[in-house]
């Protein structure tokens, strides 16, 4: 139990740190190996919470895909297209130390009702966990599977849409 | 497995740096790739509290959130592709769009 700890220790360490550096990055790049740091280390967060199917899509999607197109398309864009003089905002600083203090403020809220807050009793996860998953995904949450499918096709046709080139 | 409340905390640290990034950048990648860390931060607390109640369902919501992340990125990189090709074309110099 303590290795368990001490290894969600490690991975959300590993996570919070990247995701910190990411934001403050000024080279897209960097800030793409990070972000990608960060995913893997929730991935493994996942695989310690028995989800074993979210990892691997968590790897193939999230850490595979999605860095993949934010990498492909710095490199698309002009090297100097996106850059821009360090100006100081206070409006964004402002609207950041906003949301810092928002965080705290729960934090503070969850540790000062730590014991007094309920939890259900951990129950045991079925047996052949992505059994299961595939179970609930294709016969008993069908509707919701096939629902998910429409964003998708309505994001591939606005995309192709934006990405065409203007004949005229 | 690990008190909930690790979890929690651990998920709100990452939302919260997200929504940092997310605020305070001005380049659209860098949004876009906040906003993919606040997305993960919500997994987190899914995944957490699908171990807890030993269901698969918070897990499936999960999945429906990374498919709608990658619909979101790609969208939102198509869009800023669109608006730099625009730009190029006209010949503008001052990057407006990378003010947000």
């Amino acid at each position: 139990m303590a290795g368990n700890n001490l290894l969600f220790d490690f991975l959300a360490a590993i996570a919070a740190a990247s995701a910190l550096a990411m934001i403050t990055r000024r080279n897209i790049f960097h800030g793409a190996i990070l972000l990608l740091a960060t995913l893997l280390a929730t991935g493994g967060i996942f695989l310690q919470l028995q989800a074993e199917y979210a990892f691997a899509a968590q790897l193939l999607l999230f850490a595979g895909g999605i860095v993949l197109l934010f990498v492909l398309v710095a490199m698309l864009l002009a090297p100097g297209a996106l850059h821009h003089p360090a100006r100081f905002n206070w409006r964004m600083f402002a609207a950041s130390a906003l949301v810092l203090v928002v965080a705290i403020e729960i934090l503070a809220f969850f540790w000062a009702r730590h014991d007094a807050t309920l939890w259900p009793s951990v129950a045991a996860m079925p047996p052949n966990n992505t059994g299961t998953m595939g179970d609930a995904l294709f016969r008993d949450d069908l509707p919701a599977f096939e629902f998910a499918s429409i964003p998708l096709l309505a994001t591939i046709i606005g995309v192709v849409m934006l990405a065409k080139r203007r004949t005229e | 497995m690990i008190p909930i409340e690790h979890y929690l905390a651990f998920s709100l640290v990452l939302f919260a740096i997200g929504a940092a990034g997310a605020l305070t950048r001005r380049n659209p990648i860098m949004i876009l790739m906040s906003v993919a860390v606040m997305l993960t931060a919500a997994n987190v607390n899914l995944i957490a509290f699908s171990r807890l109640w030993g269901t698969v369902h918070g897990q499936l919501f999960s999945l429906f959130i990374m498919a709608d992340a990658a619909a979101e990125t790609a969208l939102g990189l198509g869009i800023l592709v669109a608006c730099m090709r625009r730009r190029d074309a006209r010949g503008a110099a001052e990057p407006e769009l990378s003010k947000w």
